[in-house]
Protein backbone atom coordinates (compact mmCIF):
# COMPACT_ATOMS: atom_id res chain seq x y z
CA UNK A 1 0.00 0.00 0.00
CA UNK A 2 1.65 3.16 -0.65
CA UNK A 3 1.19 6.53 0.84
CA UNK A 4 -0.91 9.10 -1.04
CA UNK A 5 -0.35 12.59 -0.81
CA UNK A 6 -3.15 15.68 -0.71
CA UNK A 7 -2.59 16.22 -3.71
CA UNK A 8 -2.84 12.35 -5.79
CA UNK A 9 -6.17 11.82 -3.27
CA UNK A 10 -7.70 15.45 -4.49
CA UNK A 11 -6.64 14.06 -8.18
CA UNK A 12 -8.36 10.71 -7.36
CA UNK A 13 -11.64 12.65 -6.25
CA UNK A 14 -10.77 14.64 -9.87
CA UNK A 15 -11.05 11.50 -11.63
CA UNK A 16 -13.69 9.40 -9.97
CA UNK A 17 -15.97 12.75 -10.61
CA UNK A 18 -14.86 13.39 -14.11
CA UNK A 19 -15.84 8.94 -14.66
CA UNK A 20 -19.29 9.75 -13.45
CA UNK A 21 -19.72 12.89 -15.96
CA UNK A 22 -21.52 10.68 -18.43
CA UNK A 23 -24.27 10.26 -16.37
CA UNK A 24 -24.73 14.13 -15.22
CA UNK A 25 -22.19 13.72 -12.25
CA UNK A 26 -20.76 12.06 -9.26
CA UNK A 27 -22.58 11.42 -6.17
CA UNK A 28 -21.08 10.80 -2.81
CA UNK A 29 -21.44 7.24 -1.99
CA UNK A 30 -19.27 6.67 -5.55
CA UNK A 31 -16.74 8.95 -4.75
CA UNK A 32 -16.05 7.93 -1.21
CA UNK A 33 -15.74 4.20 -3.19
CA UNK A 34 -13.72 5.17 -6.03
CA UNK A 35 -11.26 7.77 -4.01
CA UNK A 36 -11.54 5.71 -1.32
CA UNK A 37 -11.24 8.21 1.81
CA UNK A 38 -12.93 8.39 5.08
CA UNK A 39 -16.79 11.18 5.03
CA UNK A 40 -14.32 13.53 6.86
CA UNK A 41 -11.49 13.87 4.78
CA UNK A 42 -14.03 13.78 1.71
CA UNK A 43 -16.09 16.64 2.94
CA UNK A 44 -12.76 19.20 3.83
CA UNK A 45 -11.47 18.10 0.32
CA UNK A 46 -14.25 18.86 -1.50
CA UNK A 47 -15.42 22.41 0.23
CA UNK A 48 -11.58 23.34 -0.60
CA UNK A 49 -11.68 22.24 -4.17
CA UNK A 50 -14.90 23.92 -4.82
CA UNK A 51 -13.56 26.93 -3.18
CA UNK A 52 -10.85 26.71 -5.58
CA UNK A 53 -13.40 26.02 -8.64
CA UNK A 54 -12.00 22.45 -9.22
CA UNK A 55 -16.12 21.01 -8.69
CA UNK A 56 -19.23 22.28 -8.60
CA UNK A 57 -21.89 21.24 -6.42
CA UNK A 58 -25.16 20.67 -7.42
CA UNK A 59 -27.72 20.30 -5.03
CA UNK A 60 -30.47 17.35 -5.34
CA UNK A 61 -33.72 16.29 -3.88
CA UNK A 62 -31.60 13.05 -2.28
CA UNK A 63 -27.95 14.39 -1.86
CA UNK A 64 -25.71 16.40 -3.91
CA UNK A 65 -24.21 15.82 -7.21
CA UNK A 66 -20.78 16.57 -8.11
CA UNK A 67 -19.49 18.22 -11.66
CA UNK A 68 -16.27 18.65 -13.02
CA UNK A 69 -15.38 22.41 -13.88
CA UNK A 70 -13.20 23.38 -16.88
CA UNK A 71 -11.08 24.72 -14.43
CA UNK A 72 -10.76 20.79 -13.05
CA UNK A 73 -10.72 19.31 -16.28
CA UNK A 74 -7.42 21.08 -16.94
CA UNK A 75 -6.64 20.44 -13.21
CA UNK A 76 -6.51 16.66 -14.29
CA UNK A 77 -5.23 17.18 -17.61
CA UNK A 78 -2.10 18.49 -16.13
CA UNK A 79 -1.73 16.30 -13.33
CA UNK A 80 -1.60 13.15 -15.61
CA UNK A 81 1.01 14.73 -18.09
CA UNK A 82 3.20 15.55 -14.83
CA UNK A 83 2.29 12.26 -13.52
CA UNK A 84 3.32 10.30 -16.65
CA UNK A 85 6.43 12.83 -16.91
CA UNK A 86 7.70 11.15 -13.61
CA UNK A 87 6.43 8.02 -14.12
CA UNK A 88 8.81 7.78 -17.13
CA UNK A 89 11.60 8.46 -14.95
CA UNK A 90 10.76 4.80 -12.71
CA UNK A 91 9.02 7.91 -10.30
CA UNK A 92 5.33 8.40 -8.43
CA UNK A 93 4.56 11.59 -8.07
CA UNK B 1 42.89 18.19 -34.38
CA UNK B 2 42.94 19.07 -31.00
CA UNK B 3 41.21 22.55 -31.07
CA UNK B 4 38.36 20.60 -33.06
CA UNK B 5 37.90 18.30 -30.72
CA UNK B 6 37.70 20.51 -27.98
CA UNK B 7 34.96 22.77 -29.93
CA UNK B 8 32.76 19.55 -30.26
CA UNK B 9 33.61 18.60 -26.66
CA UNK B 10 31.86 22.12 -25.68
CA UNK B 11 28.76 21.84 -28.10
CA UNK B 12 27.97 18.65 -26.77
CA UNK B 13 28.90 20.21 -23.13
CA UNK B 14 26.47 22.85 -24.04
CA UNK B 15 23.76 20.40 -25.88
CA UNK B 16 23.93 17.98 -21.87
CA UNK B 17 23.49 21.20 -20.31
CA UNK B 18 20.11 22.57 -22.13
CA UNK B 19 18.77 19.53 -21.87
CA UNK B 20 19.41 18.89 -17.92
CA UNK B 21 18.06 22.80 -17.76
CA UNK B 22 15.09 21.94 -19.73
CA UNK B 23 14.08 18.90 -17.68
CA UNK B 24 14.69 20.76 -14.10
CA UNK B 25 12.72 24.01 -15.32
CA UNK B 26 9.39 21.37 -16.32
CA UNK B 27 9.85 19.14 -13.01
CA UNK B 28 10.45 23.17 -10.98
CA UNK B 29 6.70 24.41 -12.85
CA UNK B 30 5.09 21.32 -11.64
CA UNK B 31 6.38 21.29 -8.73
CA UNK B 32 5.24 25.10 -8.54
CA UNK B 33 1.63 23.81 -9.20
CA UNK B 34 1.14 20.11 -6.92
CA UNK B 35 3.62 20.76 -4.36
CA UNK B 36 4.90 17.03 -5.23
CA UNK B 37 8.00 16.40 -3.29
CA UNK B 38 9.31 13.43 -6.53
CA UNK B 39 9.22 16.69 -8.81
CA UNK B 40 11.06 18.99 -6.35
CA UNK B 41 13.83 15.59 -6.12
CA UNK B 42 13.64 15.69 -10.05
CA UNK B 43 14.46 19.43 -10.28
CA UNK B 44 17.27 20.02 -7.91
CA UNK B 45 18.69 16.73 -9.17
CA UNK B 46 18.89 18.16 -12.62
CA UNK B 47 19.97 21.76 -11.57
CA UNK B 48 22.90 20.27 -9.79
CA UNK B 49 23.51 17.79 -12.87
CA UNK B 50 23.32 20.75 -14.86
CA UNK B 51 25.60 22.95 -12.76
CA UNK B 52 28.23 19.95 -13.04
CA UNK B 53 28.05 20.09 -16.83
CA UNK B 54 28.78 23.94 -16.53
CA UNK B 55 31.59 23.03 -14.22
CA UNK B 56 33.05 20.68 -16.83
CA UNK B 57 32.69 22.40 -19.80
CA UNK B 58 34.58 25.70 -18.23
CA UNK B 59 36.92 23.32 -16.92
CA UNK B 60 37.59 21.78 -20.93
CA UNK B 61 38.52 25.40 -21.73
CA UNK B 62 41.05 26.64 -19.02
CA UNK B 63 41.90 23.23 -17.21
CA UNK B 64 40.99 24.09 -13.77
CA UNK B 65 41.41 20.72 -11.42
CA UNK B 66 38.99 22.73 -9.22
CA UNK B 67 36.28 22.83 -11.54
CA UNK B 68 37.11 19.52 -12.50
CA UNK B 69 36.31 18.22 -9.26
CA UNK B 70 33.46 20.88 -8.48
CA UNK B 71 31.24 19.41 -11.84
CA UNK B 72 31.87 15.57 -10.33
CA UNK B 73 30.92 16.52 -7.12
CA UNK B 74 28.11 18.52 -8.24
CA UNK B 75 26.86 15.88 -10.55
CA UNK B 76 27.46 13.06 -8.22
CA UNK B 77 25.00 15.25 -5.40
CA UNK B 78 22.23 15.55 -8.71
CA UNK B 79 22.74 11.41 -9.08
CA UNK B 80 21.96 11.15 -5.19
CA UNK B 81 19.10 13.14 -4.65
CA UNK B 82 17.79 11.34 -7.96
CA UNK B 83 18.41 8.53 -5.81
CA UNK B 84 16.81 9.64 -2.92
CA UNK B 85 13.97 10.04 -4.74
CA UNK B 86 14.13 6.53 -6.02
CA UNK B 87 14.20 5.59 -2.38
CA UNK B 88 11.24 7.80 -1.15
CA UNK B 89 8.71 7.07 -4.03
CA UNK B 90 9.39 3.53 -5.73
CA UNK B 91 11.96 2.08 -3.77
CA UNK B 92 11.33 -2.11 -4.94
CA UNK B 93 11.08 -4.54 -2.47
CA UNK B 94 15.06 -5.64 -3.62
CA UNK B 95 16.58 -2.31 -3.39
CA UNK B 96 19.43 -4.19 -1.65
CA UNK B 97 19.88 -6.02 -4.32
CA UNK B 98 20.01 -3.51 -6.17
CA UNK B 99 22.19 -1.61 -4.54
CA UNK B 100 24.57 -4.67 -3.84
CA UNK B 101 24.51 -4.69 -7.16
CA UNK B 102 25.62 -1.57 -8.16
CA UNK B 103 28.23 -2.22 -5.64
CA UNK B 104 29.22 -5.04 -7.23
CA UNK B 105 29.67 -3.53 -10.52
CA UNK B 106 31.44 -0.42 -8.68
CA UNK B 107 35.03 -0.37 -9.80
CA UNK B 108 37.74 1.94 -7.76
CA UNK B 109 40.76 2.13 -10.10
CA UNK B 110 42.21 4.62 -8.61
CA UNK B 111 42.46 6.65 -5.06
CA UNK B 112 42.29 9.66 -6.43
CA UNK B 113 39.55 12.14 -4.97
CA UNK B 114 37.93 12.75 -8.41
CA UNK B 115 37.75 9.07 -9.27
CA UNK B 116 36.02 8.38 -6.26
CA UNK B 117 33.54 10.61 -6.52
CA UNK B 118 32.89 9.45 -10.05
CA UNK B 119 32.91 6.04 -8.73
CA UNK B 120 29.76 7.25 -6.30
CA UNK B 121 28.08 8.80 -9.86
CA UNK B 122 28.83 5.42 -11.24
CA UNK B 123 27.17 3.44 -8.31
CA UNK B 124 24.50 5.70 -7.77
CA UNK B 125 23.28 5.91 -11.63
CA UNK B 126 23.60 1.72 -11.68
CA UNK B 127 21.34 2.23 -8.79
CA UNK B 128 19.02 4.72 -10.73
CA UNK B 129 19.04 2.64 -13.67
CA UNK B 130 18.09 -0.83 -11.81
CA UNK B 131 15.06 0.77 -10.19
CA UNK B 132 14.24 2.12 -12.91
CA UNK B 133 14.12 -1.25 -14.91
CA UNK B 134 12.50 -2.87 -11.75
CA UNK B 135 9.76 -0.09 -11.76
CA UNK B 136 8.95 -0.85 -16.09
CA UNK B 137 9.07 -4.25 -15.23
CA UNK B 138 7.17 -4.31 -12.43
CA UNK B 139 4.23 -1.57 -13.64
CA UNK B 140 4.60 -2.97 -16.98
CA UNK B 141 5.38 0.76 -18.09
CA UNK B 142 7.25 0.71 -21.53
CA UNK B 143 7.58 4.28 -20.91
CA UNK B 144 9.77 4.15 -17.97
CA UNK B 145 12.25 1.46 -20.09
CA UNK B 146 13.16 4.36 -22.41
CA UNK B 147 14.60 6.37 -19.31
CA UNK B 148 16.53 3.48 -17.98
CA UNK B 149 18.33 3.29 -21.27
CA UNK B 150 19.17 6.80 -20.82
CA UNK B 151 20.34 6.42 -17.25
CA UNK B 152 22.71 3.22 -18.86
CA UNK B 153 23.99 5.45 -21.48
CA UNK B 154 24.86 8.10 -18.67
CA UNK B 155 26.32 5.37 -16.19
CA UNK B 156 27.97 3.77 -19.57
CA UNK B 157 29.66 7.47 -20.25
CA UNK B 158 30.67 7.46 -16.43
CA UNK B 159 32.31 4.19 -16.28
CA UNK B 160 34.57 4.85 -19.13
CA UNK B 161 35.02 8.39 -18.11
CA UNK B 162 37.08 6.85 -15.30
CA UNK B 163 39.83 5.48 -17.53
CA UNK B 164 40.15 9.05 -20.04
CA UNK B 165 41.29 12.28 -18.68
CA UNK B 166 42.64 13.79 -22.04
CA UNK B 167 40.80 15.04 -24.94
CA UNK B 168 40.37 12.39 -27.28
CA UNK B 169 38.15 11.38 -30.02
CA UNK B 170 37.04 8.21 -27.81
CA UNK B 171 36.06 11.04 -24.86
CA UNK B 172 34.25 12.80 -27.67
CA UNK B 173 32.54 9.59 -28.54
CA UNK B 174 31.75 8.47 -24.99
CA UNK B 175 30.58 12.87 -24.73
CA UNK B 176 28.00 12.18 -27.23
CA UNK B 177 26.80 8.71 -25.69
CA UNK B 178 26.00 10.53 -22.36
CA UNK B 179 24.05 13.26 -24.70
CA UNK B 180 22.17 10.87 -25.82
CA UNK B 181 21.51 9.73 -22.71
CA UNK B 182 20.40 12.78 -21.66
CA UNK B 183 18.18 13.19 -24.73
CA UNK B 184 16.64 10.13 -23.88
CA UNK B 185 15.69 11.34 -20.47
CA UNK B 186 14.35 14.38 -21.67
CA UNK B 187 12.00 11.68 -24.19
CA UNK B 188 9.01 12.47 -21.43
CA UNK B 189 8.92 16.40 -22.45
CA UNK B 190 7.25 15.46 -25.66
CA UNK B 191 4.05 14.59 -23.52
CA UNK B 192 3.73 18.17 -23.13
CA UNK B 193 4.75 19.33 -26.83
CA UNK B 194 2.48 16.65 -28.28
CA UNK B 195 -0.63 16.63 -25.79
CA UNK B 196 -0.54 20.75 -25.68
CA UNK B 197 -3.22 20.65 -28.47
CA UNK B 198 -5.80 18.17 -26.08
CA UNK B 199 -5.66 20.58 -23.20
CA UNK B 200 -6.79 23.63 -24.69
CA UNK B 201 -9.63 22.02 -27.01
Amino acid sequence: MTYRTQIMIISDILKAVKEESPQGGARVSSLLRKANIPYNRFTDLTEKMVQNGLIEVIPQERGAIYRLTPKGEEFLESYKKFEEFVRAFGLRL
Amino acid sequence: MSSFLAIISIILFIAQLLVSLLIAIVSLTGYTSYRSRTLLYLSISFFLIALGVSAQSIYAINGSVFLQLLGAVSETAGYLILAISHVYTVRSNIMTSSLALSFALIVFNSSLVYTVVKSISLLLLLYISVETVIFAVQNRSKAALIPSTGFLLLTFSTYTNLFLNTLTFNLVLIEIAKLVGFLILAAPLTIFVLRRGHTES
